[in-house]
Protein backbone atom coordinates (compact mmCIF):
# COMPACT_ATOMS: atom_id res chain seq x y z
CA UNK A 1 0.00 0.00 0.00
CA UNK A 2 1.25 3.40 -1.08
CA UNK A 3 0.08 5.12 2.11
CA UNK A 4 1.83 2.64 4.39
CA UNK A 5 5.03 2.98 2.38
CA UNK A 6 4.95 6.75 2.91
CA UNK A 7 4.43 6.18 6.65
CA UNK A 8 7.48 3.91 6.67
CA UNK A 9 9.45 6.55 4.78
CA UNK A 10 8.69 9.11 7.52
CA UNK A 11 10.53 6.96 10.05
CA UNK A 12 13.70 6.72 7.95
CA UNK A 13 16.24 7.16 10.77
CA UNK A 14 19.26 5.97 8.79
CA UNK A 15 18.43 8.28 5.93
CA UNK A 16 18.25 11.19 8.36
CA UNK A 17 21.75 10.39 9.66
CA UNK A 18 23.05 10.13 6.08
CA UNK A 19 21.44 13.45 5.14
CA UNK A 20 22.84 15.16 8.21
CA UNK A 21 26.37 14.01 7.25
CA UNK A 22 25.81 15.13 3.67
CA UNK A 23 24.63 18.58 4.84
CA UNK A 24 27.69 18.97 7.09
CA UNK A 25 30.00 17.85 4.26
CA UNK A 26 28.40 20.22 1.74
CA UNK A 27 28.46 23.17 4.15
CA UNK A 28 32.13 22.70 5.08
CA UNK A 29 33.68 25.08 2.58
CA UNK A 30 30.76 27.45 2.31
CA UNK A 31 30.42 30.79 4.12
CA UNK A 32 27.35 31.76 6.10
CA UNK A 33 24.28 30.29 4.44
CA UNK A 34 20.81 31.64 5.14
CA UNK A 35 17.92 29.45 3.98
CA UNK A 36 14.41 30.84 4.22
CA UNK A 37 11.26 28.76 4.43
CA UNK A 38 7.99 30.34 3.32
CA UNK A 39 5.48 28.09 4.90
CA UNK A 40 4.44 27.99 8.54
CA UNK A 41 4.13 24.23 8.23
CA UNK A 42 7.79 23.99 7.22
CA UNK A 43 8.71 26.07 10.27
CA UNK A 44 6.62 23.65 12.33
CA UNK A 45 8.60 20.69 10.93
CA UNK A 46 11.92 22.51 11.50
CA UNK A 47 11.12 23.29 15.14
CA UNK A 48 9.11 20.21 16.07
CA UNK A 49 11.80 17.82 14.82
CA UNK A 50 14.72 19.97 16.02
CA UNK A 51 16.13 20.35 12.52
CA UNK A 52 18.00 23.56 13.46
CA UNK A 53 19.99 21.55 16.00
CA UNK A 54 21.16 19.22 13.20
CA UNK A 55 22.61 22.09 11.17
CA UNK A 56 26.27 23.12 11.11
CA UNK A 57 27.00 26.56 12.59
CA UNK A 58 27.17 28.28 9.21
CA UNK A 59 23.72 27.11 8.05
CA UNK A 60 20.94 29.34 9.35
CA UNK A 61 17.29 28.46 8.80
CA UNK A 62 14.90 31.41 8.91
CA UNK A 63 11.11 31.52 8.81
CA UNK A 64 9.24 33.56 6.20
CA UNK A 65 5.77 35.06 5.69
CA UNK A 66 3.86 31.82 5.18
CA UNK A 67 1.15 32.05 7.83
CA UNK A 68 -2.17 33.43 6.54
CA UNK A 69 -3.51 34.07 10.04
CA UNK A 70 -0.41 36.10 11.00
CA UNK A 71 -0.71 38.47 8.05
CA UNK A 72 -4.51 38.98 8.07
CA UNK A 73 -4.93 42.76 8.52
CA UNK A 74 -6.50 44.02 11.70
CA UNK A 75 -9.26 46.00 9.94
CA UNK A 76 -10.75 42.73 8.65
CA UNK A 77 -10.80 41.21 12.14
CA UNK A 78 -12.31 44.37 13.61
CA UNK A 79 -15.05 44.40 10.98
CA UNK A 80 -15.86 40.71 11.51
CA UNK A 81 -16.08 41.28 15.29
CA UNK A 82 -18.34 44.30 14.78
CA UNK A 83 -20.69 42.42 12.44
CA UNK A 84 -20.88 39.40 14.75
CA UNK A 85 -21.91 41.71 17.62
CA UNK A 86 -24.57 43.27 15.38
CA UNK A 87 -26.19 39.91 14.69
CA UNK A 88 -24.48 38.78 11.49
CA UNK A 89 -23.44 35.15 11.87
CA UNK A 90 -19.67 34.92 11.31
CA UNK A 91 -18.01 31.64 10.34
CA UNK A 92 -14.25 31.28 10.82
CA UNK A 93 -11.55 28.62 10.77
CA UNK A 94 -10.31 27.72 14.22
CA UNK A 95 -6.90 29.19 13.42
CA UNK A 96 -8.31 32.72 13.21
CA UNK A 97 -10.76 32.40 16.11
CA UNK A 98 -8.42 33.87 18.72
CA UNK A 99 -6.64 36.28 16.39
CA UNK A 100 -6.36 39.63 18.24
CA UNK A 101 -7.30 42.88 16.51
CA UNK A 102 -5.32 46.06 17.11
CA UNK A 103 -8.29 48.16 18.18
CA UNK A 104 -10.96 46.76 20.46
CA UNK A 105 -14.53 46.80 19.12
CA UNK A 106 -16.96 47.44 22.00
CA UNK A 107 -14.23 46.16 24.33
CA UNK A 108 -13.73 43.00 22.26
CA UNK A 109 -10.48 42.06 20.50
CA UNK A 110 -11.12 38.70 18.79
CA UNK A 111 -13.93 36.58 17.40
CA UNK A 112 -13.44 34.32 20.41
CA UNK A 113 -14.09 37.24 22.77
CA UNK A 114 -16.97 38.38 20.55
CA UNK A 115 -18.65 35.01 21.01
CA UNK A 116 -18.18 35.27 24.79
CA UNK A 117 -19.84 38.71 24.61
CA UNK A 118 -22.89 37.38 22.82
CA UNK A 119 -21.64 37.77 19.24
CA UNK A 120 -22.72 35.23 16.64
CA UNK A 121 -19.57 33.25 15.78
CA UNK A 122 -19.07 29.66 14.72
CA UNK A 123 -15.83 27.78 14.12
CA UNK A 124 -15.83 25.47 11.10
CA UNK A 125 -13.39 22.99 9.60
CA UNK A 126 -14.11 23.97 6.00
CA UNK A 127 -15.98 26.41 3.77
CA UNK A 128 -18.19 23.51 2.68
CA UNK A 129 -19.23 22.90 6.31
CA UNK A 130 -19.99 26.62 6.71
CA UNK A 131 -22.11 26.58 3.54
CA UNK A 132 -24.09 23.59 4.85
CA UNK A 133 -24.65 25.26 8.24
CA UNK A 134 -25.49 28.62 6.68
CA UNK A 135 -28.37 27.07 4.74
CA UNK A 136 -30.20 26.53 8.03
CA UNK A 137 -29.24 29.85 9.57
CA UNK A 138 -31.65 32.77 9.33
CA UNK A 139 -30.44 36.29 8.59
CA UNK A 140 -27.18 37.48 7.09
CA UNK A 141 -24.02 35.41 7.32
CA UNK A 142 -20.36 36.16 6.73
CA UNK A 143 -17.34 33.96 6.06
CA UNK A 144 -13.98 35.18 7.33
CA UNK A 145 -12.14 34.19 4.15
CA UNK A 146 -8.48 33.86 5.04
CA UNK A 147 -5.93 31.71 3.23
CA UNK A 148 -3.37 31.41 0.47
CA UNK A 149 -3.57 29.69 -2.93
CA UNK A 150 -4.18 26.37 -1.14
CA UNK A 151 -7.47 27.54 0.40
CA UNK A 152 -8.81 29.63 -2.51
CA UNK A 153 -10.09 26.66 -4.60
CA UNK A 154 -12.65 25.66 -1.94
CA UNK A 155 -14.24 29.12 -2.14
CA UNK A 156 -13.95 29.38 -5.93
CA UNK A 157 -15.58 26.01 -6.61
CA UNK A 158 -18.39 26.64 -4.12
CA UNK A 159 -19.29 29.99 -5.73
CA UNK A 160 -19.03 28.61 -9.27
CA UNK A 161 -21.15 25.57 -8.50
CA UNK A 162 -23.86 27.77 -6.98
CA UNK A 163 -24.03 26.10 -3.56
CA UNK A 164 -23.51 29.28 -1.48
CA UNK A 165 -26.75 30.81 -0.06
CA UNK A 166 -27.34 34.33 -1.38
CA UNK A 167 -27.22 36.06 2.00
CA UNK A 168 -23.86 34.45 2.84
CA UNK A 169 -21.21 37.14 2.32
CA UNK A 170 -17.54 36.55 1.77
CA UNK A 171 -14.89 38.74 3.40
CA UNK A 172 -11.87 37.97 1.24
CA UNK A 173 -8.52 38.23 2.96
CA UNK A 174 -7.02 35.75 0.52
CA UNK A 175 -3.37 36.40 -0.18
CA UNK A 176 -0.87 35.16 -2.79
CA UNK A 177 2.51 33.81 -1.70
CA UNK A 178 4.96 34.48 -4.59
CA UNK A 179 4.57 38.32 -4.37
CA UNK A 180 5.19 38.09 -0.60
CA UNK A 181 8.23 35.90 -1.20
CA UNK A 182 9.61 38.51 -3.57
CA UNK A 183 8.87 41.27 -1.07
CA UNK A 184 10.49 39.40 1.84
CA UNK A 185 13.60 38.72 -0.22
CA UNK A 186 13.93 42.41 -1.02
CA UNK A 187 13.81 43.20 2.71
CA UNK A 188 15.92 40.45 4.27
CA UNK A 189 19.02 41.01 2.20
CA UNK A 190 21.26 38.08 1.68
CA UNK A 191 19.28 34.86 1.46
CA UNK A 192 21.13 31.93 -0.09
CA UNK A 193 18.18 29.71 -0.92
CA UNK A 194 14.49 29.12 -0.40
CA UNK A 195 12.39 26.20 0.76
CA UNK A 196 9.19 26.90 -1.18
CA UNK A 197 5.72 25.94 0.09
CA UNK A 198 4.68 22.43 -0.94
CA UNK A 199 0.94 22.66 -0.72
CA UNK A 200 0.66 26.15 -2.23
CA UNK A 201 2.71 24.76 -5.12
CA UNK A 202 0.23 21.93 -5.75
CA UNK A 203 -1.97 24.79 -7.03
CA UNK A 204 0.55 27.28 -8.47
CA UNK A 205 2.91 24.73 -9.99
CA UNK A 206 6.59 25.47 -10.47
CA UNK A 207 6.36 28.62 -12.64
CA UNK A 208 6.15 31.43 -10.02
CA UNK A 209 8.90 29.83 -7.93
CA UNK A 210 11.11 29.31 -10.96
CA UNK A 211 10.75 33.04 -11.67
CA UNK A 212 11.82 33.86 -8.12
CA UNK A 213 14.83 31.54 -8.45
CA UNK A 214 15.71 33.26 -11.71
CA UNK A 215 15.13 36.86 -10.55
CA UNK A 216 17.14 36.41 -7.36
CA UNK A 217 19.70 33.95 -8.83
CA UNK A 218 19.31 31.42 -6.07
CA UNK A 219 18.27 27.79 -5.55
CA UNK A 220 14.60 27.29 -4.70
CA UNK A 221 13.31 23.86 -3.68
CA UNK A 222 9.59 23.05 -3.42
CA UNK A 223 9.55 20.79 -0.40
CA UNK A 224 7.31 18.29 1.32
CA UNK A 225 6.65 18.52 5.05
CA UNK A 226 8.20 15.41 6.59
CA UNK A 227 11.52 16.02 8.36
CA UNK A 228 13.19 13.92 5.69
CA UNK A 229 11.69 16.14 2.96
CA UNK A 230 13.04 19.28 4.63
CA UNK A 231 16.51 17.75 5.09
CA UNK A 232 16.59 16.66 1.43
CA UNK A 233 15.61 20.20 0.43
CA UNK A 234 18.34 21.76 2.59
CA UNK A 235 20.95 19.33 1.19
CA UNK A 236 19.77 20.10 -2.35
CA UNK A 237 20.07 23.86 -1.79
CA UNK A 238 23.59 23.47 -0.34
CA UNK A 239 24.63 21.22 -3.21
CA UNK A 240 23.35 23.75 -5.75
CA UNK A 241 25.16 26.60 -3.97
CA UNK A 242 28.37 24.57 -3.95
CA UNK A 243 28.03 23.88 -7.67
CA UNK A 244 27.20 27.54 -8.36
CA UNK A 245 23.73 26.69 -9.62
CA UNK A 246 20.47 28.56 -9.25
CA UNK A 247 17.02 27.40 -10.35
CA UNK A 248 14.08 25.39 -9.18
CA UNK A 249 13.88 21.79 -7.98
CA UNK A 250 10.67 20.02 -6.98
CA UNK A 251 11.49 17.74 -4.06
CA UNK A 252 7.80 17.13 -3.19
CA UNK A 253 7.15 15.26 -6.44
CA UNK A 254 4.59 12.89 -4.94
CA UNK A 255 2.17 15.82 -4.66
CA UNK A 256 3.39 18.74 -6.80
CA UNK A 257 3.19 18.72 -10.60
CA UNK A 258 5.20 21.06 -12.83
CA UNK A 259 1.98 22.71 -14.07
CA UNK A 260 0.31 22.71 -10.66
CA UNK A 261 -3.45 22.33 -10.55
CA UNK A 262 -4.88 23.92 -13.70
CA UNK A 263 -8.48 23.08 -12.80
CA UNK A 264 -8.22 24.83 -9.42
CA UNK A 265 -6.54 27.85 -11.01
CA UNK A 266 -9.28 28.07 -13.66
CA UNK A 267 -11.95 28.28 -10.94
CA UNK A 268 -9.92 30.80 -8.92
CA UNK A 269 -9.58 33.01 -12.02
CA UNK A 270 -13.34 32.79 -12.69
CA UNK A 271 -14.27 33.96 -9.20
CA UNK A 272 -11.42 36.20 -8.06
CA UNK A 273 -9.25 38.94 -9.45
CA UNK A 274 -5.80 39.94 -8.27
CA UNK A 275 -5.47 43.21 -6.34
CA UNK A 276 -2.98 45.06 -4.16
CA UNK A 277 -3.49 43.90 -0.59
CA UNK A 278 -2.53 44.68 3.00
CA UNK A 279 -0.34 42.27 4.99
CA UNK A 280 -0.54 42.82 8.73
CA UNK A 281 2.30 44.92 10.06
CA UNK A 282 4.03 44.80 6.68
CA UNK A 283 1.95 47.07 4.44
CA UNK A 284 0.43 46.90 0.99
CA UNK A 285 2.12 44.38 -1.30
CA UNK A 286 1.25 44.93 -4.99
CA UNK A 287 -0.80 42.19 -6.71
CA UNK A 288 -0.82 40.00 -3.61
CA UNK A 289 -4.53 39.65 -2.84
CA UNK A 290 -7.65 38.10 -4.33
CA UNK A 291 -11.04 39.82 -4.39
CA UNK A 292 -14.37 38.70 -5.84
CA UNK A 293 -14.99 39.67 -9.46
CA UNK A 294 -18.02 41.75 -10.49
CA UNK A 295 -19.88 38.58 -11.48
CA UNK A 296 -19.79 37.40 -7.86
CA UNK A 297 -20.03 40.84 -6.23
CA UNK A 298 -23.43 39.90 -4.77
CA UNK A 299 -21.44 37.84 -2.24
CA UNK A 300 -18.85 40.54 -1.58
CA UNK A 301 -18.83 41.57 2.09
CA UNK A 302 -16.79 44.69 1.26
CA UNK A 303 -19.70 45.94 -0.88
CA UNK A 304 -22.56 44.73 1.32
CA UNK A 305 -21.14 46.19 4.54
CA UNK A 306 -19.26 49.16 2.98
CA UNK A 307 -15.87 47.99 4.27
CA UNK A 308 -13.02 50.19 3.13
CA UNK A 309 -9.63 48.65 2.45
CA UNK A 310 -6.60 50.75 3.41
CA UNK A 311 -4.66 52.25 0.51
CA UNK A 312 -0.87 52.31 0.35
CA UNK A 313 -0.58 56.04 1.07
CA UNK A 314 -2.74 55.90 4.20
CA UNK A 315 -1.52 52.56 5.55
CA UNK A 316 -0.21 52.53 9.12
CA UNK A 317 1.09 49.52 11.03
CA UNK A 318 -1.71 47.46 12.55
CA UNK A 319 0.42 45.65 15.11
CA UNK A 320 0.48 46.48 18.82
CA UNK A 321 3.32 48.87 19.68
CA UNK A 322 6.57 46.97 20.24
CA UNK A 323 5.28 43.69 18.74
CA UNK A 324 7.85 42.20 16.37
CA UNK A 325 5.50 40.04 14.29
CA UNK A 326 6.24 41.92 11.05
CA UNK A 327 10.01 41.50 11.41
CA UNK A 328 9.56 37.85 12.43
CA UNK A 329 7.23 37.25 9.46
CA UNK A 330 9.78 38.75 7.07
CA UNK A 331 12.63 36.68 8.54
CA UNK A 332 14.35 39.78 9.96
CA UNK A 333 13.95 38.78 13.61
CA UNK A 334 13.41 35.69 15.75
CA UNK A 335 10.67 35.33 18.35
CA UNK A 336 13.31 35.60 21.10
CA UNK A 337 14.13 39.11 19.81
CA UNK A 338 10.65 40.35 20.78
CA UNK A 339 10.28 41.96 24.24
CA UNK A 340 6.83 40.39 24.67
CA UNK A 341 7.72 36.82 23.62
CA UNK A 342 6.81 34.41 26.43
CA UNK A 343 6.62 37.32 28.85
CA UNK A 344 3.35 39.13 28.26
CA UNK A 345 2.66 37.37 24.92
CA UNK A 346 1.93 33.66 25.32
CA UNK A 347 -0.19 31.10 23.45
CA UNK A 348 -2.86 31.49 26.15
CA UNK A 349 -2.85 35.30 25.99
CA UNK A 350 -1.45 36.28 22.59
CA UNK A 351 -0.63 39.93 21.91
CA UNK A 352 0.61 39.58 18.34
CA UNK A 353 -0.85 37.44 15.55
CA UNK A 354 2.26 35.21 15.25
CA UNK A 355 1.47 33.76 18.68
CA UNK A 356 -2.01 32.58 17.62
CA UNK A 357 -1.99 30.25 14.65
CA UNK A 358 -0.46 26.79 14.82
CA UNK A 359 1.64 28.04 11.90
CA UNK A 360 2.72 31.29 13.55
CA UNK A 361 6.46 31.33 14.21
CA UNK A 362 6.07 32.57 17.80
CA UNK A 363 3.36 29.99 18.60
CA UNK A 364 5.54 27.20 17.17
CA UNK A 365 8.64 28.33 19.11
CA UNK A 366 6.60 28.79 22.29
CA UNK A 367 5.20 25.28 22.00
CA UNK A 368 8.30 23.37 20.99
CA UNK A 369 11.13 25.37 22.53
CA UNK A 370 12.42 27.36 19.55
CA UNK A 371 15.17 26.51 17.15
CA UNK A 372 18.19 24.89 18.65
CA UNK A 373 17.33 26.13 22.15
CA UNK A 374 17.94 22.74 23.77
CA UNK A 375 21.34 22.63 22.11
CA UNK A 376 22.20 26.16 23.31
CA UNK A 377 21.26 25.24 26.88
CA UNK A 378 23.23 21.99 26.61
CA UNK A 379 26.29 23.97 25.46
CA UNK A 380 25.89 26.45 28.30
CA UNK A 381 25.79 23.75 30.94
CA UNK A 382 28.65 21.90 29.27
CA UNK A 383 26.93 18.66 28.26
CA UNK A 384 27.08 19.20 24.49
CA UNK B 1 -3.47 26.87 7.45
CA UNK B 2 -1.66 25.26 4.56
CA UNK B 3 -1.45 21.88 6.22
CA UNK B 4 -2.94 19.11 4.11
CA UNK B 5 -3.46 15.48 4.98
CA UNK B 6 -3.83 12.43 2.77
CA UNK B 7 -7.08 10.50 2.65
CA UNK B 8 -8.56 7.74 0.51
CA UNK B 9 -11.50 8.56 -1.75
CA UNK B 10 -14.46 6.28 -1.00
CA UNK B 11 -17.17 7.96 -3.12
CA UNK B 12 -17.27 10.62 -5.83
CA UNK B 13 -20.42 12.69 -6.47
CA UNK B 14 -19.84 15.44 -9.03
CA UNK B 15 -17.48 18.01 -7.51
CA UNK B 16 -17.84 16.52 -4.02
CA UNK B 17 -16.32 13.34 -2.60
CA UNK B 18 -16.34 11.34 0.59
CA UNK B 19 -12.81 10.80 1.83
CA UNK B 20 -11.61 8.36 4.48
CA UNK B 21 -9.03 9.76 6.91
CA UNK B 22 -7.96 6.74 8.97
CA UNK B 23 -11.59 5.77 9.56
CA UNK B 24 -13.10 9.22 9.81
CA UNK B 25 -15.19 9.98 6.71
CA UNK B 26 -15.52 13.59 5.61
CA UNK B 27 -17.23 15.21 2.63
CA UNK B 28 -14.80 17.42 0.71
CA UNK B 29 -14.76 19.60 -2.41
CA UNK B 30 -12.78 18.16 -5.31
CA UNK B 31 -10.48 20.70 -6.93
CA UNK B 32 -8.67 17.94 -8.87
CA UNK B 33 -9.52 16.41 -12.21
CA UNK B 34 -10.17 12.71 -12.73
CA UNK B 35 -10.40 11.59 -9.10
CA UNK B 36 -11.88 8.13 -8.64
CA UNK B 37 -12.67 5.77 -5.82
CA UNK B 38 -9.50 4.41 -4.20
CA UNK B 39 -7.31 7.40 -5.10
CA UNK B 40 -5.27 9.08 -2.38
CA UNK B 41 -5.81 12.83 -2.31
CA UNK B 42 -4.27 15.58 -0.19
CA UNK B 43 -7.03 17.50 1.56
CA UNK B 44 -6.58 21.01 2.95
CA UNK B 45 -9.43 22.72 4.86
CA UNK B 46 -12.06 20.55 3.19
CA UNK B 47 -10.76 20.75 -0.37
CA UNK B 48 -8.79 18.08 -2.24
CA UNK B 49 -5.93 20.01 -3.85
CA UNK B 50 -3.88 17.23 -5.45
CA UNK B 51 -3.77 13.53 -6.13
CA UNK B 52 -0.81 11.63 -4.74
CA UNK B 53 1.16 9.77 -7.34
CA UNK B 54 2.95 6.52 -6.50
CA UNK B 55 4.98 6.75 -9.68
CA UNK B 56 6.28 10.20 -8.81
CA UNK B 57 6.95 9.12 -5.25
CA UNK B 58 9.23 6.42 -6.67
CA UNK B 59 10.97 9.17 -8.62
CA UNK B 60 11.38 11.12 -5.37
CA UNK B 61 13.03 8.06 -3.82
CA UNK B 62 15.45 7.84 -6.73
CA UNK B 63 16.24 11.55 -6.27
CA UNK B 64 17.08 10.93 -2.60
CA UNK B 65 19.20 7.90 -3.41
CA UNK B 66 21.17 9.86 -6.01
CA UNK B 67 21.59 12.82 -3.67
CA UNK B 68 23.03 10.57 -0.96
CA UNK B 69 25.26 8.76 -3.44
CA UNK B 70 26.44 12.11 -4.86
CA UNK B 71 25.29 11.42 -8.39
CA UNK B 72 22.56 13.95 -9.00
Amino acid sequence: MFKERIEEYKRGGEKIEALKSLIWRLAEELGHIKIMNFCGTHEWTVVHYGIRSLMPDNVELIAGPGCPVCITPSYAIEKAIELSLEGVKVYTYGDAYRLPSLKPVKGVRSLFEAKASGGKVDVVYSFLDAVKEARNERGEKLFFGIGFETTAPSYALSFCKGIVPEDFYFLSVLRLTPPAADYALSKVGKVSGIIAPGHVSTITGAKPWREIAHNHSMPVVISGFEPLDVLISIATILKMIKEGKSGLVIEYRRAVREDGNKLARMYIEKVFEVSDAAWRGIGIIPSSGLELTTKFSGYDAYKRFSIKKPEAKEWVSDLPKGCKCAEITLGLAKPVDCPYYLKSCTPDRPIGPCMVSSEGTCAIWARFGGGGLAEEIAKEVGVA
Amino acid sequence: MCWAIPGKVVEVKGFLAKVDFEGSIKEVILAVDGVKEGDIVMVHAGVAITKMSEEEWEEEQRFLKELLEGRS
